[in-house]
Order: structure tokens, then C-alpha cells, then sequence
């Protein structure tokens, strides 16, 4: 084949070309550290990359998850923890009197005095929160699930006073009775305890807007919109610690892929023993201790130990079930962490270049180049009239 | 024979001798000029003994060689565009390199996770509605970008035009120049050599054949199409506006007289069949791809979202907008009649798939569905009449005018979604509209745990992949094609070297043997004038004998 000189310029000028490309390149793998730099560099393991990362993160996200759902099962397992001694003390006050040979009316009322205090803290208890939300409430988690002892007072008909605010001063002083507050007159009314029929106190003068108070509960009227008339009835009645009014949602958390874990505990069941055979209402048996130790009822009280310990094993369950989560969670704990890692390593496999072999490759350019650029010189400058005299 | 005819003879021998000196000087000269070929002189002896006569300068070439660079030309120039195109598409996607829609995702998957550890949270709830935007402008930004990079194309093409006009001018004008000059041995050449490096750079641009009979008439075509040149006639192109969209070009022939002829299909190869193949396939490929993505994922998200209700209590809402129904009429369409209105009225109905409504005649139509080809619905032309099927419905009306029959116009629901995921207005308008649970409690993250399933169920593409994993295979499937189109660019490269090679071989001028022939014909010339010395000697001698 002939050669002209353009041809010889021309395949020069090309062979540089490709061997500076050939050099750039092997300089952004250098520089980038990475052995893909686009997607037309490597389609396939491309895709391989943004699939392992897209497992990576969601690992990640998991990861997350469980990290809150340890700290509630964590939460759950202390309250357990001071409901378990709450209900030891109970128990350790009912026994003391039980025997009727120790039991005065002086112990009992002061037994029953802490009884009192004893539900009030259990309701504390049951609506434990975490950054704001109630975990003992279910779904409806913005608001406490369990109320503590209230008094409600009732109108008896459409009268112009009516009821400002209904509260409980003091629990230890409350008796469970149902009260009338009476009004006799438009300035007077009487407060008759209509369990026992006796009078609590008559001839009381009427001032809007001023707390009516007996046994421990804080009744307000007002003249709102008008002043009170003769023959106008409230009845009051106290209703005990340990309403719930949370609901039964189960609340879960994807803790791994397509794995949704139950999370939390309703309060209806840890509490009041809903859904479970042979379940014990705990706010029930202190009620019930509380009118037992008032009416010294000794036949109720021994039923009550034993109700005590039921109530005892049933929120030793719960705790175990906390305890059995908290394991599930750590086991997957781990088991992601090492996934994850493996699959980090993998993407480092598929991305990563190794630096020994870019820069070797990188050295191999550089030369190849040189060699190009040398040979190029060698055979464009020999010319015939350089020859010619 | 005589001393005067040796004479004679060896004048011959000198000016034959400065005429190849001559060329050989010329082939010097021009050993860098593109398009050069080579000039050669042919002598011959004359008969009788008398001495030597130029027979012709030729232009060594090789045609078989000349037309293939033609071919490799075009190929080359429309690779290189193409090549390009993937280019830049493949820097909206560069997932490996960049944070782009993968990245962005992952994000609104996550946030949805932490919707769900925290369900009536404000910031949980805010960040899930700021993702779902980020989701939406990273969409829009992909489409819009290869939108440009159609529009950027149809300048090109315009362009393009207006340089082949000019190149088309050019060659007739040395056609005229040629046909005179048919006397002039050396020009003749040049001009020869001018028009076919023309030729060649027209080639770049558009797919052109040449053909030339024995008598020198010279026609150039558009590769299996109208005549460009023809002697010393040339026609024009011209970039029209496409009737159904006015940013795009059609390239029209155009005579003289002023009858034109769309030839756009023609437009195959060289820079103009790079420009149309990317505005065409390459480019409307992605965002086609990229819409049917943005379509799925909102249609599937909201079908989800629905399902849940809000912290105020009310279902049944969407996340995103419903994607807006896209309505075009069809190329080729001859009526006046046009889209007044297009609704989505219920989205459990859409498809997703493409229509046609075509008319039958101009007062009937079917509406058909292109995916499946069925015809769902046929009915009589009512200018302002609704037509509904499978949640969608659009009003026709006469526009500029009723339509025809063989109109046809187009419906669909996936075109034009990328540009279009925006957050609902009712969930821009309050967060409490997130629909995290199925109940309102605020501890309630039933939906929120199937909406953050979303990322790994199978409910795209007909059920068989993830929305991520339909994003993976679009993009893994951009790459093999920018690969494949990258190889395809090296080999036309690597072809049009060794056509040019095959070229230069026979037409290139070769310096050291230009050398050569430079001595030779100064020998020769020596030679002759020692020959005309020594005669012109030899005839004083004999006139000194008188």
C-alpha cells in the first residue's frame, strides 16, 4: 500500500490520541479512586452498585427502628419493675391485716390510707411516656390512657346553676358513697350521703362560685346563668383510679425486611387483664382492698392475697415478654450490622479501585505514552532532501 | 532527420519537463490541502520519432474509494452526535458518581419509616412532605434538561440547513465553472478537487450519492432522494415548523418554482440524522421511560395513601397530584379540530396505558387503546362533547375547524408526569392530611407502614418489579446503551480512518516522492538542454562550414 505523507501525519496524530485518552483515563480512576465513574463504564455492575446500596440504607433504616423500639421495651420493662413493687407492698399491707389479732381499726385505716396512695402512683405508672406520647394508651397515644379517682356530679333536671368543677381533694378521705347536694332554698342547700341515709351536713349557706367539700371531693357551683332554686338536686359519685381510655391498637415497626414487630403494650391488658383468661383488672383489686380494709371484711381480704399474687405473675409475664423482645431486638441488631457490613464491603468491591493496580496501570500508561511520542518523533523527521545535497 | 528537428525534439523535452516540474511543484505545495489529490503527468511519445507530447495532467483518485468516504462520513458524523447524546443523558443519571433520583428515594423512603416510629409527629411529617417535593424537582429537572436537549437539536437542524444551502450553492457554481474550463488542463484539476472536498464536507452534514456520467454531467442526490445539484441547478432546504408542534423542524426540499416536499424521513445519516435520531428516539426514549416511572410511582403511592386517613379524621385523599392527562394531536391530522379540555375523574380507573381517537369519518370516531389494541368506545363527533373511558375524560371541539376523517389525536396519562409529581393541595395545605394511619388516633401508623413497604413490593411494571428497581433498570439500561453507542462511535471512527487511508493512498502526496520526481525532471531538463547545447554546436559547425 502506498503511503503519503498525510497518511503518516495522520496515523501519528491518532496513535498519540488514543494513547493520551488511554493516560486520561487511568488518571481519573487516580484521581476519582473509584474503578466507575459513569454508568457506561461498567452497566452492569452499576446497577449491582445501586442495588447493594439501596440495601445498605435501608439496613440502615432498620437499624433505626430497632434503636427506638429497644428504648420502649426498656421503658416498658422499668414500669413493669415499679408495679411489681407496687403490688408487693399492697400485698405486704393486705397481710399485715389479715390477722385479726394485729388488726386495729388504726392499722387498718392507715393501711388502707397507703392503699389509696399506692393506686394513685399505679396510674402514674400506667401512663409512662416517651417524648410525649403515652405507651401504655395504644393508638390514641396523644392523651394519658388511665384517669385517676373523679368525682362527677349530675344535675337533676335543666336548672340555671350549674356544675363550675368537679375534683377530688383528698383520695385517703373518699368513701365511694353516692351524695345529694340538696338545695332548700335559693341561698342554702343540704348534703345528704344517700348510701348510708346519713346527712352530711345541712343548713350550708349558698355562695356562687365556692367549692362545696365533703369527704374528700370539691364540688363548685356557680350561677351560670342563673341563681339556684329550692327542690334543685346534684347527685355526686366518685368513680375509682384505673379508667381506661386508651384503646387496644398494637403498634408495630418494620425491624427487618417484610419483619413487622409489635412494639407496644396496651394498657388495657398489662392493667386490666383484658383478652388474658384469668385476667386481673390490678386498679379492680386495689379498689376492692381499699373497701376492704374500710369495712374490715377479713373473708375478702385472704381472697384479695391471692388476687395480689395473680396480679403478681401477670405483669411478671408482661416483663418477660418485654425482656423477650428487647433479645429479639439486640439478636437483629446484630444480624444487620453484620449484613450491612458484609454488603458495605461488597460495594467496595464493585466500586473501589485497588490503589496498587491504578497506579501500576497509571505507570504503564504514562510509559506507553513516552514510547508513543518517541517512535512518533523517529518517523516524522527523517526527510529525502535532508539526504539530498 | 535533421538537426532542426532534434531541436525541436529537445524543446519538447524542456517544456515537457517544466510542465511536470510544475506539477510536481503543485503536488508540493499542496501536500496539506484537504481534498487534494494528487496530479500526474502522462506523456507519450509521438510517433515518428518527433519528439514527446503531454497527454493529460490526471488527478490520481480512486473513486470506488471516494464514494465509500461518502458513506463512512455520514456514518461517522451522525455517531459522533449520538454518541454525544448519551453523553449527556448519562450525566442526569450518573447515580454511580452523584446524588440524583436514587439518592432521592432513598430519602422519602426513609422519612416514611420515621413517620412511622413517630405517626402524629410534626417534624416527621413536615420532613415527609419536603421529600416528597425534593422527589418532584429532581424529576422535573431530569425531564426538563433532555427536553432541552430535543429543542437544542432542532437549532442544529436549522443550521445544518442553511449551511447545506450554501455548500449546494457552491458545488453548482463550480459545476458552471467546470464545464467551461474543459480546455484548461491544471484548473480543470483544482476545481475538480474543490468540488469533491465540498462534496465530502456536505456529507458530514447529510446523507448525499453522486452521480457522474462519462460526459461529465454531474448530479448530486440526497441518498435515495430528490436531485440537490444538477450541473450548474441547484435546490434548496428548508426547516419548516412540524404542524403539530412548533418547536420542532421538518426539512423540505424546495424547487425553484416553489413546490416543496417534506423529506424528512430521508434525513438518515450524517449530522442531520444524528440531530433527528437523537431528537427523535434517543431523547423521547428516556423521558418516556423517566414518565412512565414518575406515573407509576404517584398512581401507586396515592392508590396507598388513600387507604388512609389523616390526623383530622378524613380518607380517602391523595399525596402527590394526580398526573394530568396529556393531549396532542396527531401528525398528519388535516382537521381543524383540537383538545378544549382533559381531566383525570377517577384515577382507581386510569391504565396508564396509551389512546387514539380516531375518526372513522368526520362525525363518528373509536377511541382505541394503543397498548392493548382494543377499541373501547366508538360514538358520533359532537364539537364540546365530552368523551370519557378508564378515568379519563377530554372535550374535542372545533377549533379552527371539525375534523376530517383519518385525523387522529392522542391520549394518555404517563406523558409529561415527570414534569408534573407535585405534592396534593391538600396535603400542601395541612399535615395532618398525611394519611399515616387508618384510624385518626395519633399513635395509629398502620398506613404508614404499608406506605413504607412501597419501596420494595412489587407493584410496578405490572407487578413485577419496585419502583427502585424499575429506576435501576432504566438507568442500567441508559448505560448499556450509552456503552454500546460509545463502540458503535469508535468502530464508524475506525472505518473512516481506514476509508481515508484507503484515500490518501491513492491521492496523497508523498513528499519524499515528490523529491524524486522534482530530480528526475530536473534531469530530464538537463539532459535537454545539453541536447540543444550540443545541436546548436553541431549546426554553428555547419554554418561555419558554408
Amino acid at each position: 500500500m502506498r503511503i503519503s505523507t498525510n497518511y503518516i501525519y495522520n496515523n501519528t496524530r491518532r496513535t498519540i490520541q488514543q494513547s493520551v485518552a488511554n493516560l486520561l483515563k487511568a488518571q481519573e480512576v487516580m484521581a476519582t479512586q473509584r474503578r466507575i465513574n459513569r454508568l457506561s463504564d461498567d452497566p452492569v455492575d452499576s446497577g449491582r452498585m445501586l442495588n447493594v446500596q439501596a440495601m445498605i440504607s435501608q439496613h440502615e433504616q432498620f437499624l433505626r427502628n430497632i434503636g427506638t423500639a429497644a428504648t420502649v421495651s426498656e421503658l416498658y420493662d422499668g414500669a413493669m419493675d415499679s408495679t411489681i413493687s407496687l403490688l408487693k407492698r399492697a400485698k405486704e399491707l393486705l397481710l399485715g391485716q389479715a390477722n385479726s389479732a394485729t388488726s386495729t381499726p388504726t392499722t387498718r385505716e392507715a393501711a388502707r390510707i397507703e392503699i389509696v396512695s399506692l393506686a394513685s402512683q399505679l396510674v402514674a405508672n400506667a401512663n409512662l411516656q416517651y417524648a410525649d406520647r403515652f405507651l401504655f394508651a395504644g393508638f390514641a397515644d396523644d392523651a394519658a390512657p388511665f384517669l385517676d379517682m373523679f368525682a362527677t356530679a349530675t344535675p337533676g333536671g335543666a336548672y340555671a346553676i350549674s356544675v363550675a368543677s368537679q375534683t377530688i381533694g383528698d383520695p385517703a378521705l373518699v368513701t365511694g358513697d353516692t351524695y345529694n347536694i340538696v338545695f332548700t332554698g335559693p341561698a342554702t342547700y343540704d348534703v345528704i350521703n344517700t348510701t348510708t341515709g346519713v346527712p352530711v351536713s345541712v343548713g350550708n349557706a349558698y355562695t356562687s362560685g365556692a367549692a362545696i367539700q365533703f369527704d374528700g371531693i370539691s364540688i363548685v357551683i356557680s350561677d351560670t346563668p342563673g341563681p339556684p332554686a329550692g327542690g334543685e338536686v346534684f347527685t355526686v359519685t366518685t368513680t375509682p383510679a384505673g379508667t381506661y381510655v386508651g384503646d387496644s391498637g398494637i403498634i408495630q415497626l418494620e425491624i427487618e425486611q417484610d419483619v413487622w414487630q409489635q412494639i407496644n403494650f396496651t394498657g388495657d391488658r398489662v392493667f386490666l387483664g383484658a383478652g388474658l383468661s384469668g385476667g386481673v383488672n390490678l386498679f379492680d383489686i386495689f379498689e376492692r382492698a381499699n373497701v376492704a380494709l374500710r369495712s374490715n371484711d377479713q373473708v375478702e381480704i385472704n381472697n384479695l392475697l391471692q388476687e395480689f399474687d395473680n396480679a403478681l405473675s401477670q405483669t411478671a409475664t408482661v416483663q418477660s415478654l418485654a425482656g423477650s423482645r428487647e433479645n429479639l431486638f439486640e439478636k437483629t441488631s446484630d444480624r444487620l450490622l453484620d449484613v450491612k457490613m458484609k454488603m458495605q464491603i461488597l460495594l467496595s468491591e464493585l466500586r473501589d479501585v485497588d490503589i496498587t493496580e491504578a497506579i501500576t496501570e497509571l505507570n504503564r500508561r504514562e510509559n506507553a505514552y513516552q514510547a508513543v511520542l518517541g517512535a512518533t518523533a523517529k518517523v516524522l523527521q527523517p526527510n529525502l532532501l535532508d539526504f539530498l545535497g | 532527420m535533421s538537426l532542426l528537428t532534434a531541436l525541436s525534439i529537445a524543446r519538447q523535452g524542456l517544456s515537457v519537463s517544466q510542465l511536470g516540474l510544475q506539477v510536481t511543484a503543485q503536488n508540493v505545495a499542496n501536500v496539506n490541502t484537504q481534498g487534494y489529490k494528487r496530479q500526474r503527468l502522462e506523456q507519450a511519445n509521438r510517433p515518428f520519432g518527433l519528439g514527446v507530447t503531454v497527454l493529460s495532467v490526471d488527478r490520481m483518485l480512486d473513486p470506488f474509494a471516494e464514494r465509500r468516504l461518502l458513506g463512512v462520513t455520514s456514518d461517522a458524523a451522525r455517531t459522533d452526535l449520538t454518541a454525544q447524546a448519551y453523553h449527556e443523558m448519562e450525566e442526569l443519571f450518573n447515580e454511580v458518581a452523584n446524588r440524583g433520583l436514587d439518592a432521592e428515594f432513598d430519602d422519602f423512603f426513609k422519612s416514611i419509616q420515621d413517620l412511622t416510629t413517630r405517626p402524629s409527629g410534626v417534624a416527621e411529617r413536615a420532613t415527609l412532605r419536603s421529600r416528597g417535593e425534593s422527589i418532584g424537582h429532581v424529576f422535573e429537572f431530569a425531564y426538563l434538561q433532555m427536553e432541552e436537549q430535543m429543542r437544542v437539536q432542532d437549532v442544529r437542524i436549522e443550521q445544518i440547513v442553511s449551511e447545506v444551502n450554501g455548500i449546494l450553492k457552491t458545488i453548482a457554481d463550480l459545476n458552471r465553472q467546470i464545464s467551461a474550463s474543459s480546455q484548461n488542463l491544471l484548473g480543470r484539476n483544482e476545481l475538480l478537487n474543490n468540488r469533491g472536498e465540498w462534496v465530502r464536507r456536505l456529507s458530514e452534514l447529510i446523507p448525499v450519492s453522486v452521480i457522474e456520467d462519462e460526459r461529465g454531467n454531474f448530479t448530486l442526490f440526497v441518498e435515495q432522494g430528490m436531485p440537490l445539484v444538477s450541473g450548474a441547478d441547484y435546490y434548496q432546504l428548508e426547516a419548516r415548523p412540524d404542524p403539530t408542534d412548533d418547536l420542532k423542524r421538518d426539512v423540505y426540499w424546495v424547487a425553484p418554482s416553489g413546490t416543496a416536499m417534506d423529506i424528512t424521513d430521508k434525513m438518515v445519516n450524517g449530522a442531520i440524522g444524528g440531530a433527528f435520531r437523537t431528537r427523535d428516539e434517543i431523547v423521547p426514549e428516556q423521558m418516556r421511560r423517566l414518565d412512565r416511572l414518575a406515573a407509576e410511582f404517584v398512581l401507586g403511592f396515592n392508590e396507598q395513601h388513600r387507604a388512609g386517613t389523616g390526623l383530622d379524621g378524613a380518607g380517602n385523599r391523595n399525596f402527590f397530584e394526580t398526573t394530568p392527562v396529556y393531549a396532542h394531536v396527531a401528525k398528519g391530522s388535516q382537521g381543524g379540530a383540537g383538545f378544549t379540555a382533559t381531566a383525570v375523574v377517577d384515577e382507581t380507573l386510569l391504565t396508564l396505558d396509551a389512546y387514539e381517537i380516531r375518526f372513522t369519518t368526520a362525525g363518528t370516531y373509536d377511541v382505541v387503546n394503543v397498548s392493548t389494541g382494543a377499541t373501547i368506545l366508538s360514538g358520533a363527533y359532537v364539537s364540546g362533547g365530552a368523551i370519557a373511558f378508564d378515568g379519563i375524560s377530554v372535550t374535542l371541539s372545533d377549533v379552527s375547524g371539525p375534523p376530517v376523517a383519518g385525523d387522529v389525536f392522542r391520549v394518555d396519562t404517563v406523558t409529561e408526569a415527570a414534569k408534573n409529581v407535585r405534592i396534593s393541595a391538600a396535603v400542601s395545605a395541612s399535615l395532618d392530611a398525611i394519611a399515616a394511619g387508618l384510624t385518626s388516633a395519633s399513635g395509629d401508623n398502620r398506613n404508614a407502614l404499608l406506605l413504607a413497604d412501597l419501596e420494595t413490593a412489587k407493584v410496578a411494571a405490572s407487578g413485577t418489579q419496585s419502583f427502585r428497581d424499575m429506576y435501576h433498570a432504566m438507568i442500567v439500561q441508559l448505560g448499556v446503551a450509552a456503552s454500546g453507542e460509545n463502540l458503535e462511535q469508535e468502530s464508524q471512527e475506525v472505518l473512516l480512518t481506514q476509508t481515508a487511508n484507503m484515500v490518501e493512498s491513492v491521492s496523497g502526496v508523498n513528499i519524499d516522492e515528490e523529491t524524486t520526481s522534482l530530480m528526475a525532471y530536473q534531469r530530464a531538463y538537463q539532459a535537454a538542454a545539453k541536447v540543444i547545447s550540443i545541436t546548436d554546436e553541431m549546426l554553428a559547425t555547419l554554418i561555419q562550414m558554408i
